[in-house]
């Protein structure tokens, strides 16, 4: 007889609550961007001298800086039709349109730059690169992804290896007034220690489907069923995973954003068992500066095993932490960026056995080119269960290199 | 008699233009200033209700329900007090129908109607949480958070989404929207992405020829530092796709995570035991 499981059933209540609260009430209502003090002084000058090249310059910092690009699109553009020859100028708006994915008017005014500048070589390669990005952007099927490897340790059993990941995102825009597009992710690792009995593990995960702005408008909230394959194997067992689900995100506002799914469909446990399987997710993300962000989760799964396997209820949650800053002590193509996260899962099995699952962790992540970069990550997990035998800790560090593309 | 005729007719005249001239200037005082000229190139009139036409110059007000008129050489620039910008081409005329402004909230209203010509909208605050609306003798289109070209020339409609959100063609049933930048709209509805040679066409009407040479001013481009090539694209309020908002995969035998969340939690070992 399984054991009741008030507490998370609790735990599930109040989930199913916030993700009513979050998803019902945070429609998209784009805030209005009020000019700070600074930029609204200098706009009250603006309408007196509408003409005057330094307050124009002046404004257009203040609204980049405020990330407000399409208030300095709009003096930009004042600044080039005051002086159709200004470089500078040019190359200012073409970029600013850019930042705003205006592609196409971006791509006529960096044509005009790279034609009529007189360009120095590095002006010319910084052109080049905006050039091959709005390609890349505009192109009706694209590819992205990344390839990884290096060094990884594991406290239990003490032993080293080796890692290797890559993943892959390819996008096909069906061309409509609304750019839906069909997006397909895959991604694949696996982690080895020669020298050691255990741990071996791999994974794949292959997802795809459309993604639909569901208000028709382009920062607006999407919607995108999906279908899902997953294939995780150690040396003791493995499970496949495939199933139907639905991912929900809202870029509310330039510090704020929200994002839901729920998945069902069925496992395969090897040599334990199979059933089905239920797995929803709600969280949210907050950008107080352009360099920063937090984001933090919810999550329940529930498994549901055929014949004699274990039936299994997880509910947790989790925050991560994202921080790009330019490391000063070298020059860097990109900034560096450093990550954290911490997440607690509490499991309920069949049988009575409950665990409580925890990890904490960080990276750090050095580029070493626009597409290189090196990476070191430290992970601590630990399964803290009702039935001692169960406990485990372990810490993982992994040194990695890769390449983006 | 004949010359105290003509001498009482020509004071007449000159009393009746004193006059009218008197309430073109006092119509001007009591209509309420929506915005300025920000450039002119080389000439536009404005035409505000209830009076005569003026010539417009750089940092003139402008009022609501204003006319505006360019030659056939001539185009300028109105900056509006919510940031609203409008790029006006030769041969054009438009009427600046409705602009109500809360400078504390942001909130508002804007529309405008063009009569002929071409323009190029760029969106302040009114149109951040409302839809801007621009009538043509053929269409009605409205714009939200976003930057569009517009064009009308005789019975030739076209509408280009340049950034932002939505442009739609609300004078179709049922109205016709596209949110992709560069989006071309017509009377017939949405006619796919933007050519670029209709593109530079449009531009050309409103901004004049490109320059065939370009000149440094000696400063710095700073749009870059703040942008550069691998970043992705922003809303018109500083929105970003949260790369990170997709679905956790959860994963219970080994280190997992959903493509493109590079940090996030990783699952757990599962060391369940046979037999138990």
């Amino acid at each position: 007889m399984p054991k009741p499981f008030s507490l998370l059933q609790r735990r599930a209540k109040l989930l199913a609550s916030l993700t009513v609260a979050i998803c019902l009430g945070s429609p998209h209502a784009a805030t209005a961007q009020q000019p700070d003090d600074a930029r609204a002084a200098v706009f009250a000058q603006l309408l007196q001298d509408p003409a005057n090249p330094d307050l124009m310059l002046d404004y257009a910092r203040l609204s980049v800086e405020a990330r407000d690009f399409e208030a300095a699109v709009s003096t930009l553009e004042r600044l080039v039709d005051l002086d159709p020859t200004a470089k500078e100028a040019r190359f200012d708006l073409a970029v600013a349109y850019f930042a705003l994915g205006a592609n196409e008017v971006a791509r006529h005014h960096l044509d005009i730059y790279r034609a009529a500048g007189d360009l120095t070589p590095e002006e010319a390669a910084e052109a080049r690169r905006y050039a091959d990005a709005i390609d890349r952007r505009t192109a009706p099927v694209s590819f992205s992804g990344y390839v990884e490897g290096g060094g990884a340790y594991l406290s239990d059993p003490g032993a080293l290896g080796f890692a290797l990941a890559a993943g892959v995102t390819n996008e096909i825009d069906l061309g409509d007034a609304n750019q839906t597009i069909w997006l397909t992710r895959a991604r694949a690792s696996l982690l080895r220690f020669p020298n050691s009995s255990d741990d071996h593990q791999m994974s794949a995960v292959l997802n795809t489907g459309p993604a639909f702005r569901i208000t028709r408008e382009n920062f607006g909230p999407t919607l995108r069923p999906f279908a899902e394959l997953s294939h995780i194997e150690t040396d003791d067992d493995d499970v496949q995973r495939y199933g139907l689900g639905l991912a929900y995100q809202n870029p509310v506002s330039a510090t704020f954003s929200v994002f839901a799914s729920a998945t069902a469909g069925g496992f395969d446990r090897d040599p334990v068992s199979d059933g089905l399987f239920v797995l929803g997710e709600i969280g949210g993300s907050y950008r107080p500066t352009d360099a920063t962000a937090f984001w933090a989760g919810f999550r329940a799964l529930t498994e549901d095993a055929d014949g004699a396997g274990e039936d299994r209820d997880r509910i947790g949650g989790w925050v991560s932490v994202r921080h790009s800053f330019a490391p000063g002590i070298v020059h860097s193509a990109r900034d560096w960026i450093v990550e954290g996260f911490a997440n607690v899962d509490f499991e309920d099995r069949t049988g009575g056995r409950e665990d409580t699952l925890t990890g904490i962790g960080g990276s750090l992540r050095a580029y070493l080119s626009e597409a290189h970069y090196a990476e070191l990550g430290v992970r601590v997990f630990d399964r803290d269960s009702t039935l001692d035998r169960f406990d485990n800790g372990q810490n993982k560090v992994t040194l990695t290199v890769g390449m983006e593309f | 008699m004949a010359d105290v005729l003509v001498c009482r007719s020509h004071r007449a005249w000159l009393g009746t233009a004193v006059f009218l001239a008197m309430i073109a200037t006092a119509a001007m005082a009591t209509a309420e200033n929506i915005g300025v000229v920000a450039s002119l190139d080389p000439a536009m009139q404005g035409t505000a209700p209830g009076a005569s036409a003026r010539p417009l110059a750089r940092g003139d007000d402008v009022v609501a329900d204003d006319l505006i008129r360019t030659t056939d050489t001539g185009r300028g620039q109105l900056l509006f007090l919510d940031q609203t910008s409008l790029s006006i081409a030769p041969r054009s005329e438009v009427v600046l129908d409705e602009f109500v402004y809360d400078p504390g909230s942001g909130a508002g209203s804007f529309a405008i109607r063009l009569i002929e010509g071409a323009l190029r909208f760029i969106g302040g605050q009114t149109t951040e949480n409302a839809d801007g609306i621009i009538t043509t003798p053929t269409a009605t289109i409205s714009i939200r958070g976003s930057s569009a070209l517009v064009l009308q020339r005789g019975d030739t409609f076209q509408a280009v989404l340049l950034t932002g959100d939505q442009l739609c063609l609300v004078s179709a049933s049922p109205s016709v929207c596209t949110s992709r930048q560069g989006g071309l709209i017509t009377n017939e509805g949405y006619a796919g992405r933007v050519d670029p040679a209709l593109l530079a066409e449009l531009l050309a009407q409103i901004d004049g020829a490109a320059p065939g040479q370009l000149v440094s001013g000696g400063g710095d481009p700073f749009v870059s530092t703040a942008h550069p090539a691998w970043r992705g694209a922003l809303s018109s309020r500083g929105a970003t796709r949260d790369e990170r908002g997709r679905r956790l995969f959860f994963a219970d035998e080994a280190n997992e995570r959903l493509m493109g969340s590079r940090a996030a939690p990783v699952m757990q070992e599962d060391e369940e035991e046979e037999g138990e």
